[in-house]
């Protein structure tokens, strides 16, 4: 359990970093854009590059919110359960949870895949959008790894 | 059962989730999922997901979030917070709340460029609530100011939601930029009278220190000149129509970064970790909007916020009346889908009948933005309330004990431009006439 | 005898136009009609304003089934209809019954495989895109290296004629044409009534040799269309076709109405002499021969394509 939790962590990292590089691209795009802009040469289609850079930023960054239970929850009500009671809570909305994000990262890789056929591309640059598809659900599939993690963790009694 | 009731229980059923500790945009995702599944169809809804979550992450206007997050962050690692803060204890230390004080006013500019609530939020949570621990203050006080300042800009140019409402309305959107200005500072005057009285009656809130010499004061300038310098750019670049307001979140960020390299405050090392939390606090507010917006489009399909526009619209009632129902529509209605998306569905249905009732339009958008600000701080939905906890590490009833007083002002300012209209149509009709 | 509830065929209508547009209006009324023809055995709700499928994501989802029928764009979508994209292109349209009828009439000629998943019911575009600025521009010169509002294929436009392309959201572009980080904007005139552009610039050039339309759908699900009575169908059909007319001309009379509007506020109207035209026309050239080379590329007929148009317009 151990070594499963530390190469998930590593994971997570690998990808918060992942999305903060897009952070970054996206961030000197828009300086150069604005600074070129005033020459006279914008870089055509910055608004569509910081659209797609933005969702690598965001999907990315997903599964190391989920790992550092960095979503918004409100357990003030849960708290008052008994501690068994209160592992069985967790662990059905960890089920729930992984549960949802297999079915979204499924239907992702089937809306990539319908992207890809039909050859739909970002309207000023023609980047295909498939390639997103595929990384935000590949993102949600991550972020099952980490329910799974927090599962091990409720069952280990770490979990808070 | 008729898609209301269906509706309506879903709704029910996603505030008992809450209670079971799961995170709140999952609930959302899965209520919205399950409710547009049973409405319309499986396939469609599980496709509706794929959708939601693509076009949101994908969206411009929400790429720019960890961006004004990143600014906040690279200014809190690399000491330029603490700096300001320093600087402004020395000016306005010795008034009660000062800094708290401090904090509105930074706040306020800061929404009124990036435009959402609960980044502003997030971001004010990292940067000033750690500040104000510094010098002593309360966490009622210090968290209850940065979970409601970032509604502000709501009312201030250039604000989305004035915007689109005059868009949707067919009103000059100059004329109510003009409009929510007198109501967005009485607003802003009574926060800072909150923070004032407040301290005044429980000093340990927000405990004021000496007075500082003009001589030692002075002193802080330099340190702080370049910040300032760096910040007058930003709003300048944004005034002089260099850059739009999302783009300055790119060019703010930048100069701060590179300000902070320079000066050796901050390495590649404290860098890459600034982007990795601003990309997981831009994450946890990105969510809840999918969540949102799932749970939105399935609220769509029940026509619930049509079938009670109607409702009410119909109703034999005092105009006063029915235009306190309206601001409670909203009021429900955009907590729990996006508020914008709402004000797109509900303003169509409502705005005849305002005109009917013979209210100004200008008005009641300025009436309508109130609302929204009201909205984002009150449960259940209570988005900026949640980031701040969540940052914060804050207990929700110490929060939520120091939202109320600003909430309390927030309704008093709704109540008062209710009475005077003349609050929000005077300065448009005086500067744009015809 | 009254059909009972039961038998009543619902469907939900996606469309982005916000709720108080007139071409919103316009397709409910066109709601309104289909009910009534069919004498009450179909009922439709109508979600304008993107609230059910955001623009972008309205045919598929159409297709997906999460709306029954569906308005949006074809450029929204790029690449995705790449026989279709001919109409977008800079060809010179003069108004928007004729820029609706080309559409139309396009499709009923070439049958574009790639609308094959669903029922097309009819097609409309609007009128003339063209120029609007904060300074007046009647020559190239005067637009070189101007920072003009464009996406998509009009960023390409925008290039082509010398200005430089600025990407702002729509509801952005108030602001950033206000605030001067966008010096002009290409779009059809109702657009300064619209989106109130007209309180934030002071001139419109009508460069109609170069101007360019955005084609539009309503379209339906495929089963569910499949599912409809065959006079139920034939109620559609026929509405349809009335309302390609009623489409065209509403168009032309909100582009009256945001000519008025934008006068009354003191705006310019400048029109180009016919040399200048000719240059524009000229510029934006490459555009369509891209459009013609990128088509036969994927085995499509770009050319006769794009010559049918050419020779539509001529009419
Ligand atoms: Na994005
Ligand atoms: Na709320």
């Amino acid at each position: 359990m151990a070594g499963y939790l530390k190469f998930l962590e590593k994971l997570c990292m690998l990808m918060n970093v992942i999305a903060g590089t897009a952070l970054t691209f996206i961030m000197l795009l828009t300086v150069s854009d604005v600074v070129l802009r005033y020459f006279g040469r914008p870089i055509v289609g910055t608004f569509e590059m910081v659209g797609l850079g933005g969702a690598i930023a965001i999907g990315f960054g997903i599964p190391v919110t989920s790992f550092y239970r960095g979503h918004i929850f409100v357990d003030f009500f849960v708290q008052r359960f008994p501690k068994g009671h209160q592992k069985l809570v967790h662990l059905v909305t960890r089920t729930a949870s992984c549960t949802l994000f297999l079915w979204i990262g499924y239907n992702l890789f089937i809306y990539a895949n319908d992207l890809f056929q039909s050859g739909e591309v970002s309207l000023t640059r023609q980047i295909p959008f498939y390639p997103i598809g595929y990384g935000i659900g590949l993102c949600c599939l991550v972020q099952c790894l980490v329910f799974i993690g927090d599962a091990m963790k409720i069952l280990g009694g770490q979990y808070e | 059962m008729s898609e209301v009731t269906v509706g309506l229980l879903a709704l029910i059923i996603t505030l008992v989730l809450f209670f079971t500790g799961i995170e709140l945009a999952f609930a959302m995702i899965i209520m919205g999922f399950l409710g547009f599944g049973y409405l319309v169809s499986w396939n469609a809804a599980s496709n509706l997901l794929a959708k939601d979550f693509y076009d949101v992450l994908t969206s411009y206007g929400f790429s720019v979030i960890p961006l004004f997050v990143l600014m906040g962050q690279i200014s809190f690692n690399s000491g330029i917070a603490k700096r300001l803060f320093n600087a402004a204890h020395k000016f306005i230390g010795h008034i009660p709340g000062g800094l708290a004080m401090a904090t509105v006013g930074g706040a306020t500019v800061f929404k009124a460029i990036c435009g959402s609530s609960p980044a502003t939020s997030a971001t004010f949570a990292f940067v000033a609530v750690p500040e104000m621990d510094r010098f002593h203050y309360d966490r009622r006080l210090s968290t209850g100011v940065v979970a409601t300042v970032g509604t502000l800009g709501i009312l201030m140019p250039p604000s989305v939601t004035l915007i689109v409402y005059g868009i949707i309305t067919d009103l000059s959107i100059g004329k109510l930029f003009l409009g929510g200005i007198l109501p967005g500072l009485m607003i802003a005057i009574f926060f800072l009278c909150v923070i004032y009285g407040w301290c005044k009656l429980n000093p340990s809130l927000g405990p004021k220190s000496e007075k500082f010499s003009w001589g030692e004061r002075v002193k802080t300038l330099p340190e702080v000149m370049i910040v300032l310098f760096i910040f007058s750019l930003v709003i300048g670049g944004i005034m002089g129509g260099f850059f739009t307001p999302t783009e300055a979140a790119s060019v703010g960020t930048f100069l701060v970064l590179v300000l902070s390299l320079i000066r050796k405050d901050m390495d590649i090392k404290g860098y890459i970790q600034s982007t990795s939390e601003s990309v997981r606090s831009a994450c946890m507010v990105i969510m809840l909007i999918v969540g949102s917006t799932v749970l939105g489009h399935f609220i769509t399909v029940t026509k619930i916020p049509m079938i009670t526009a109607d409702w009410i619209v119909g109703l034999n009632a005092p105009s006063w009346f029915i235009l306190i129902m309206i601001s409670f529509i909203y009021l429900i209605g955009g907590s729990f889908i996006d508020d914008l998306a709402f004000m797109i569905l509900a303003t169509p249905i409502f705005y005849p009948a305002i005109i009917k009732l013979g209210y100004d339009p200008l008005w009641f958008g300025i009436m309508i933005a109130i609302t929204v600000m009201i909205g984002v701080v009150i449960p259940p939905m209570a988005i900026c309330v949640f980031v701040v906890k969540q940052i914060t590490k804050t207990p929700f009833s110490i929060v939520y004990s120091g939202v109320y007083p600003f909430l309390i002002s927030l309704v008093l300012g709704g109540i008062i431009v209710f009475f005077f209209p003349g609050l929000a149509t005077w300065l448009p009709s005086v500067l744009m006439p015809g | 005898p009254s059909l009972s509830s039961a038998e009543e065929i619902k469907l939900n209508y996606s469309s982005f136009f916000p709720a108080p547009h007139k071409n919103s209006q316009l397709s409910e009324a066109w709601c309104r009609e289909v009910e009534k023809r069919s004498n009450g055995k179909v009922k439709i709700t109508f979600f304008p304003g993107g609230t059910l499928t955001p623009a972008a994501q309205t045919y598929d989802g159409v297709v997906k089934g999460i709306a029954d029928i569906g308005q949006s764009c074809f450029a929204y979508t790029r690449g995705k209809f790449p026989l279709m994209e001919v109409t977008d292109l800079p060809l010179g349209y003069k108004s928007g019954v004729q820029a609706t009828n080309l559409v139309n009439a396009f499709y009923a000629k070439f049958r574009p495989k790639e609308l094959d998943e669903v029922k097309v019911l009819y097609l409309h575009a609007h009128g003339p895109g063209i120029l609007h600025s904060k300074t007046p521009i009647t020559t190239l010169e005067e637009l070189a290296g101007k920072k003009i509002r464009a996406t998509g294929l009009a960023a390409k436009i925008v290039t082509s004629l010398g200005g430089a392309p600025v990407g702002t959201a729509m509801p952005e572009t108030y602001d950033a044409l206000r605030t001067g980080v966008a010096e002009g904007a290409l779009a059809p005139i109702e657009s300064l009534q619209g989106w109130k552009w007209g309180e934030v610039i002071t001139s419109t050039t009508t460069n109609y040799g170069s101007a360019y339309t955005t084609g539009m759908f309503i379209i339906m699900n495929k089963a569910k269309w499949d599912a409809l009575p065959p006079d139920v169908q034939k109620v559609f059909e026929e509405v349809s076709q009335e309302w390609i007319s009623k489409q065209g001309q509403l168009w032309d009379e909100i582009d009256k109405e945001g000519m008025e509007f934008t006068k009354a506020r003191g705006n310019k109207i400048l029109a180009l002499s016919p040399e200048e035209d000719a240059k524009w026309t000229a510029r934006v050239k490459p555009l369509l021969d891209e459009y013609v080379a990128g088509a036969k590329e994927k085995g499509l007929p770009g050319d006769e394509s794009l010559k049918f148009c050419l020779d539509f317009l001529k009419q």
